[in-house]
């Protein structure tokens, strides 16, 4: 099997403007980190223009969005070629992709311009903003459901894929609602957030691992089909009940305790299987990389997503250790580095796994690629290595000597958080921009060679 | 396996442990509102409403969730009085003008039910969440821990000792063992007097009253009469 250096399917070229949107919204979701991470060090900078909540909740906003972005526009590549089919309607997903701009356009809006919150983290975006996400989300159901239905192709790539994308739209009807309660508003809300990043984005990720692996290195479909089940069934299998890890401090019964601890403690079990799965399909591929960019995202998103999600995550995962760490820069370690690793390293992997071929080359130039790659994964590790630091010292004198909040994150915290800032702007900065510029480059120099109609 | 077998136990096994997980949700939800979470009033609801609208979440953690840029709330009134509650948060900079706090402009009854909804949230079991420091100050209490004390409290967020912390709203403590403040005394049963409750001692006082156990409060004093 070779690889096939142009879409089969001309309806699968709508992944381009999804990416395309995805990298420039990365950009800024960078640019407000760094923003806030300076507010933490100097906190009267622009206290009352952008003050730190309107800047995290950009920047958390801009993650979810440009993520799950880059996994539509995945998808949409991806499946036409598992159903050997074109796309359901090709119209329908250009103007998915604009009711989704428009829904994250007006929600930052509102929260810059006219300060609406709905005042959950991740999911801050004021109403109507929410009911138009839902919609963009159902469009996109739609079209691949019907493209899926329509081929009869249900492979295990797009039964899991779709079965992600199915679970995690149900989950956002969740952020329609709200409770007066606060502990039971923070139930469900952990249902959202949990479900997604530990359970249906999980299944997303693997289905476009799994469908890249394959691309990428030929091995055999059968055998990744029946791992893929294997692994994502262990994702739910640990991860839904996983869950009671959220579910210690904030008013719940105390067998979460138990629960929670019971099977989030095997969490990390699916997520080596993946990673190992990976390697194992690298080392006995069957065609050469002929793109080293999309390979090292890949391989790289095997180990950040070990690492990041798996051992950060188990380590604060028990209720002995997390009672200790909640609500730490502990959490913001993890947060950062199972993101990066999980989902950012691997919309990149098929970002340059799929972009040239759109644009039908087979081989790109690889230099500037690499060092976006290594520039943004240095500095991930710097700042994951600089939080990690921050939430240890941040433990021991906030709650275990006791020392006040403010004396410790003034005083003690923010030298740390300093070096956040510093590794974020002098080489996560600069590695995000370099890839936002190849990813220009790679489109400008490719379309010099038009595509076979 | 064949792919089959795999696909089936991996439809079966999720419905299953989702149908183990709708039924824990009941369970906690209806534990949540009858007894693990204190009953809930219009006033906690329309606190609630104003701490969702003005985003105070994304700075502030509550329930150990949230922005962990400025301190958890879940506990605050152990920490805080009702009273020293309401003027900081109608207006931070006046009781303390270089609080990176931002006014948030609000009005008396969303101040009122602000203190409310913390008072509902104090409230919540959260299975012994925070934990107690690990630092003990029984027996050999001594200056030491009393200024280990100053800096749990957060003293040091409005005070100033030896050249170090904010210059005001609090005064510069460093001679407070030797020199008066204020035409107010400074001997040992006057200090501790004065953090039972400062307002007893001086109406209008901007200083809160700090909860203190006793070890804690003598620790303090004890720290502030020999700082000469």
């Amino acid at each position: 099997m070779t690889t096939v250096p142009q879409p089969r399917h001309p309806s699968q070229r709508v992944a381009y403007a999804f990416f395309v949107a995805a990298a420039i919204l990365f950009l800024l979701q960078v640019l407000f980190g760094l923003l806030i991470a300076a507010q933490y060090v100097w906190p009267t900078l622009l206290m009352n223009e952008l003050p730190f909540n309107v800047g995290r909740a950009t920047h958390l906003n801009l993650l979810t969005f440009w993520s799950l972005l880059g996994l539509m526009g995945a998808t949409y590549y991806l499946v036409p070629d598992e159903t050997d089919s074109e796309l359901a309607s090709v119209p329908l997903a250009y103007v998915q992709l604009g009711v989704m701009l428009l829904a994250g356009v007006g929600a930052l809006v509102s929260l810059w311009f006219f300060g609406q919150s709905r005042g959950k983290p991740f999911t801050e975006a004021a109403m109507p903003w929410p009911w138009v996400i839902a919609l963009g989300a159902v469009l996109f159901l739609v079209n691949v459901g019907a493209t899926i239905v329509r081929a009869r192709r249900w492979t295990a790539i797009t039964v899991v894929l779709f079965g992600g994308m199915t679970g995690l739209s149900l989950l956002y009807l969740i952020n329609l609602g709200t409770s007066a309660n606060l502990a039971v508003d923070y139930y469900w809300w952990w249902w959202l957030i949990h479900l997604w990043v530990e359970g249906t984005w999980e299944l997303v990720a693997a289905a476009i691992m799994a469908y890249l692996l394959i691309t990428l290195t030929g091995v055999e479909r059968a055998r990744m089909h029946r791992w893929l089940y294997v692994e994502v069934s262990l994702v739910l299998f640990t991860g839904i009940i996983g869950i009671g890890h959220h579910y210690y401090w904030i008013g719940t019964p105390r067998y979460w305790l138990l629960w929670g601890a019971l099977f989030s403690a095997f969490e990390p079990i699916p997520i080596a299987l993946m990673a190992w799965d990976a390697f194992a399909s690298m080392k006995h591929r069957r065609v050469e990389p002929t793109n080293r960019v999309a390979w090292y995202w890949l391989g790289g998103s095997a180990i950040g997503h070990l690492l990041g999600a798996g051992v950060w995550g188990f380590a604060m995962t028990l209720p002995q250790i997390n009672k200790w760490t909640h609500g730490t820069q502990l959490t913001a370690s993890h947060g950062h580095f199972a993101f990066y690793g999980a989902f950012a390293m691997l919309v990149l992997a098929a970002v340059y796994t799929i972009l040239p071929r759109l644009r039908g080359v087979e081989r790109v130039p690889e230099r500037r690629g690499l060092q976006a790659f290594w520039l943004m994964t240095a500095g991930m590790l710097a700042m994951v290595t600089a939080f990690t630091i921050a939430g240890v010292v941040q433990v021991y004198l906030n709650r275990m000597l006791g020392l006040d909040f403010m004396t410790v994150r003034t005083q003690y915290v923010g030298f740390w958080i300093f070096w956040v800032w510093l590794f974020g702007l002098s080489l996560f900065l600069p590695g995000c921009a370099l890839y936002v510029r190849d990813f220009f480059a790679l489109t400008r120099k490719a379309s010099l060679r038009p595509l076979p109609s | 396996m064949t792919e089959k077998s795999l696909r089936s136990i991996f439809i079966v096994g999720t419905v299953l442990f989702l149908g183990v997980l709708v039924v824990m949700s009941r369970d906690s939800v209806s534990q949540l509102v009858s007894g693990r979470t204190p009953a809930l009033t219009s006033d906690v609801a329309a606190g609630k409403r104003v701490w969702q609208g003005k985003n105070c979440n994304d700075c502030h953690t509550i329930l150990g969730i949230g922005g962990y840029y400025a301190p958890d709330l879940t506990k605050v009134m152990e920490r805080r009085d009702a009273v020293w509650l309401a003027s900081w948060l109608a207006d931070p900079q006046a009781v303390n003008p270089a609080t990176t706090m931002p006014n948030q402009r609000l009005a008396a009854a969303d101040v009122t039910a602000l203190v409310s909804f913390f008072q509902w949230v104090g409230g919540i079991n959260t299975n012994d969440w925070p934990p107690q420091p690990r630092l003990s100050l029984g027996g050999g209490a001594d200056t030491a821990s009393g200024a280990v004390v100053f800096q749990q409290k957060g003293c040091s967020a409005c005070h100033r000792v030896a050249g170090k912390g904010p210059v005001g709203p609090g005064p510069d403590l460093t001679r407070i063992g030797g020199t008066p403040y204020d035409a107010l005394p400074n001997t040992p049963e006057f200090l501790a007097k004065w953090l039972e409750n400062p307002q007893a001692q001086k109406p209008g006082t901007v200083m809160p009253r700090i909860p203190l156990i006793p070890a804690e409060r003598d620790a303090l004093v004890r720290y502030l009469t020999s700082l000469k």
